[in-house]
């Protein structure tokens, strides 16, 4: 049975000009010791999904689901004191921007005291000696020291750090790294990547990364999902993807990026990602697709079966599947 | 390209530009309507506006004409009140309906100018403190918090006290100590604004100065201006009518409320309805003004803007 | 032969202050940049945040003057030429104009699209309002929008195109010098070979010289022709595209290649770790700046700066490189090796 398991989620938010779809139909499993990544562009609802298991969503935003499912417990029905358990102590979360993810007026031994105190009830000293614990194994170094120190005295990269310890102070069973290294350094994004993999593998937890980075996937994520205006267009195991991407836009994007380039031009994808007021009938992707006919601009697509990447298209690509 | 795409593509541009603006007002609109009270207070005050304008007709007599057979009448709901006089008459048998009518005129503009006055040497000075730093800096924010650390009413009685009391005067010395919040917000919109990239393109593109300061900066750094001048029309208001009442301001017979209020100060137990009227006035107005002015802020300020 | 631009030991400090009573320390952004640029080439100037590869590109374009050395753009030298030659200045910073990372702050929020495109000729040309509007509306078509984009406000408009406005901008003057301040690194993947193919076509168009700041170098490998690696104010390596991702000399640049993330899950990850971050530009490390991250570093690079040594044809500040004590091949694994050569 996985770790967390969600059917059918949709996000719905109210806005001035009316209802927008954020996230539409998604399912995520994840099981215990798995790395999961979900990567899209900007206005693909990638951060929404996982913000709505969290329950961090904005009063506007309207959440659906089949199924929602959390190592046993079913999130749907549990109640909100229930829910406030399992979320922060067994799912936790980190941000894009560790600067501001800090409460720039408490030190950092304060901060994170106060998780192991809320979700572990430790007493003072106990949580002074797991707090350095924790610093050390994030790699800081002289965790006695850096215990007293503000956040505005902390590197990008060591504040990513400190974000990481908090959150995995309780021993989650799941954790969320939404773009953890898009605000950092490449040296030091390969470090904390490093440490997030390290400690994924240690603590045997699951973690969802989300990101827009096609290296980052590569180098961590075990299983992929593309997600596209909303709708997740491709699952794939990582090697697969990159091999041989069934959905048109998994392979416009690979192929759109500088590092696979061949010619003196890359083959851009035309267009943008569809907003709130220009969604197309169909297939979503049909206006920037080189593959779509008349079917895909009318009738929504199917799901494919799991040999062809579970693919959201009419028309799923078999390029490449020689040498996968 | 033939002349004729020219003429239509410019044609095009003019028509999408004046279909942009007509967007952003119905944005602007759609954000400031949902603020009820800012929509009643802006309607109050267009209804204060249109009666100054066209007092004249409105008004049933002049402001200044006495009627002596008729002394301290009552209002018309008070058993004593006569039809003649809808809102009663003062101690020396003039009108207060007109009286009022003719005082809203007083009060816009003396907010108007007030305002102008304050808002334009403060964006002055804001300007140049925020975008040459340094000295000139220093200088002209210790000024400004010279004049901040006085108590604003004594500050414009003490400068009314020097320059003469007259409604100029008082108009003058409020505005002077309105303007440091002017200076103040300018100071700290340009500061913000001064680093952005836009900037420095349009320093890379060769803009002077003064271009960078006016045509670039400061038009970025209105919004929270324009919020500023309407919560200080109101202030101005009050603070003009303050000095009036305490005879410093608007002489007699002058109709401006503050100093109709100083007149009838001694009659506040016989005719309770000449203190009352002016003040009410008075409360309308300024309540009218706020209300605009937080809706404006709501609706400008991009911080405070539900996404 | 000399480059459009000729920088010779340029430097660039500031002071800051160390609170009340702390007086006031020397901040080295720039700490000795010595390089040149061949017109109509592209060099990438790689770095971390810190290693003052922003300031670099403020130097070119002239928003600041270089507190030290010698920066020869378009064969005159900047801060030199002032007071009864100003307009020549003037002239000299129609040559080289700017693109920034940000699209979303460097377009005036309340001026229209045609305003900010005619800015600069408004200022600098005498031009007919009629001849600015043709100019501006050919622009806008060059870079891929349409004429009734020309009324509208920056806000309706999405990352991408706002990118594209942004360049044509810096093209209204027909600079010879483009200095592209990180102009992808915000925008989507999709949207990104976008606007790095539109660059590559206005290159080849105006025979533009590009100065392309950059963090990430999957994008460099695609737009560089030379690239110089930038670390705490100093090149520590300056050599062609192909050089760096075939054979990258300096430890640090290996190190950042390795670091970078590859759209390939069979590649090995990172042979090479960095430890620690890049120390502050207050107090830079004595002797060579990277030592204390540096998996080599031996006592002579505590006590002595590397100056740029010429090895295999590339430039690079390494006392191991120079003298033969860092074996280039041993680390440089075989995943590396099967790059396709981009």
């Amino acid at each position: 049975m996985p770790l967390l398991d969600i059917r059918d989620l949709s996000v719905t938010f109210a806005t001035s000009t009316g209802a927008f779809k954020a996230v539409d139909g998604v399912d995520i499993s994840v099981d215990a010791g798995e790395v999961l990544s979900i990567v899209g562009e900007s206005g693909s609802g990638k951060s929404v999904a996982m913000l709505a298991v969290m329950g961090l969503l904005p009063p506007t935003a309207t959440v659906t689901a089949a199924h929602m499912e959390f190592d046993g417990v079913d999130l749907k029905t549990a109640s909100k004191r229930r829910r406030r358990e399992i979320i922060g102590r067994d799912i936790s979360m980190i941000f894009q921007e560790p600067m501001s993810s800090l409460n720039p007026c408490f030190t950092v031994g304060f901060q994170i005291g106060e998780a192991l105190k809320t979700h572990l009830g430790l007493g003072r000293s106990e949580r002074k000696k797991r707090a350095i614990e924790l610093l050390s194994l994030v790699g800081i170094p002289e965790p006695e020291k850096r215990l007293s120190a503000f956040p505005h005295q902390l590197s990008g990269g060591m504040s990513q750090r400190v974000m990481i310890a908090m959150a995995i102070s309780c021993r989650p069973k799941l954790l969320i790294a939404d773009e953890p290294t898009t605000a950092l350094d490449v040296t030091i994004q390969a470090q904390i990547l490093d440490l997030l993999v390290d400690l994924q593998k240690e603590t045997e937890m699951g973690l969802v990364l989300i990101t827009h980075d096609m290296g980052v996937v590569a180098e961590t994520a075990q299983r992929v999902v593309v997600q596209y205006a909303g709708k997740q267009v491709e699952r794939q195991d990582v090697t697969g993807l990159f091999d041989a991407p069934h959905h048109p836009y998994t392979a416009a994007l690979l192929d759109a990026l500088p590092d696979r380039a061949t010619g003196d031009r890359l083959p851009a994808i035309p267009g943008v990602v569809p907003g709130q007021g220009d969604r197309p009938t169909g297939c979503l992707f049909n206006p920037r697709c080189a593959f779509a006919d008349e079917r895909c601009r009318t009738v929504e697509p199917p799901r494919q079966p799991p040999e062809l990447g579970e693919a959201l298209c009419h028309y799923p690509l078999h390029t490449g599947e020689a040498a996968a | 390209m033939t002349d004729q795409t020219v003429t239509e593509t410019a044609a095009d541009t003019t028509r999408s530009s004046r279909s942009a603006r007509r967007a952003m007002l119905k944005e602007f609109w759609y954000y400031f309507s949902e603020n009820k009270g800012a929509v009643a207070g802006l309607f109050v005050f267009l209804t204060l506006v249109i009666v100054a304008l066209l007092a004249p007709l409105l008004a049933p007599y002049s402001p200044d004409q006495q009627f002596r057979d008729s002394l301290l009448v009552p209002p018309v709901w008070d058993a004593d009140g006569k039809a003649a006089f809808l809102l009663g008459t003062d101690a020396v048998g003039r009108d207060v309906l007109s009286r009022l009518i003719y005082g809203a005129r007083y009060s816009l503009v003396i907010g108007l100018v007030v305002v102008t006055l304050a808002l334009v040497s403060g964006i002055l000075l804001g300007l140049v403190a925020g975008f040459f730093r340094g000295w000139v800096d220093t200088v002209i924010m210790r000024l400004m918090d010279v004049i901040l650390a006085f108590p604003s009413l004594l500050l414009a009685l003490v400068l009314v006290a020097i320059l003469g009391p007259g409604l100029r005067n008082a108009m003058i010395a409020i505005a002077l100590v309105l303007q440091p919040h002017f200076v103040r917000l300018t100071r700290a919109s340009v500061l913000s604004e001064k680093n952005k990239d836009y900037v420095v393109s349009a320093r890379v593109a060769g803009a002077g100065k003064v271009r960078l300061m006016t045509r670039t900066i400061l038009p970025n750094c209105l919004a929270p201006l324009i919020v500023q001048a309407t919560l200080s029309f109101s202030t101005a208001i009050l603070d003009v009518a303050a000095l009036g009442f305490l005879g410093m301001g608007a002489q007699p017979p002058t109709p401006e409320w503050g100093t109709m209020l100083a007149d009838s100060r001694e009659f506040i137990t016989r005719a309770p309805w000449l203190v009352t009227l002016p003040g009410v006035a008075i409360l309308v107005t300024v309540l009218a003004i706020n209300l605009v002015g937080d809706g404006l802020r709501d609706t400008l300020d991009p911080k405070l803007k539900r996404s | 032969m000399t480059g459009i631009i000729e920088a010779d030991d340029v430097t660039r400090h500031y002071e800051v202050g160390r609170g009340w009573f702390g007086g006031s320390a020397t901040l080295r952004a720039v700490a000795g940049a010595s390089f040149s640029v061949e017109a109509g080439s592209t060099l990438a100037v790689v770095g971390e945040s810190g290693s003052g590869k922003s300031t670099l590109a403020r130097l070119v374009t002239m928003i600041e003057p270089p507190t030290g050395g010698r920066l020869v753009i378009d064969g005159h030298t900047v801060g030199e030429e002032t007071g009864a030659r100003s307009g020549q200045m003037e002239e000299l910073r129609r040559t080289v104009q700017i693109v920034f990372q940000n699209p979303y702050g460097s377009l005036n929020p309340r001026q229209k699209i045609g305003t900010i495109l005619e800015e600069p000729l408004v200022i600098n040309t005498k031009l007919s309002a009629a001849q600015r509007r043709e100019k501006a509306l050919s622009m806008l078509q060059r870079v891929g929008l349409r004429p009734e984009h020309y009324g509208r406000y920056p806000h309706m408009f999405s990352g991408g195109q706002r990118q594209r406005i942004a360049i044509a901008r810096a093209l209204m003057l027909d600079p010879k010098i483009l200095v592209l301040d990180e102009p992808v690194s915000a925008l989507d993947v999709s949207i990104q070979a976008q606007v790095l193919n539109l660059l590559a076509d206005l290159q080849e168009e105006f025979g533009l010289t590009y100065l392309f700041i950059s963090h990430d170098l999957s994008v460099v490998r695609f737009v560089a022709d030379d690239v110089l690696v930038l670390y705490l104010g100093r090149p520590v390596e300056i050599t062609t595209s192909e050089a760096i991702f075939q054979r990258p000399l300096h430890p640090y640049s290996r190190a950042l290649l390795s670091a970078t993330p590859v759209a390939d899950p069979r590649r090995k990850r990172q042979n090479i770790k960095l430890t620690g971050e890049i120390p502050s530009p207050i107090s830079p490390p004595s002797g060579c700046a990277f030592h204390p991250r540096c998996p080599y570093a031996r006592d002579v690079c505590i006590a002595e700066r590397p100056p740029l040594y010429d090895v295999d044809g590339a430039q690079v500040a390494c006392h191991g490189i120079a003298q033969g004590w860092i074996d280039l091949d041993a680390d440089w694994g075989a995943s590396h090796d099967e790059v396709p050569a981009g």
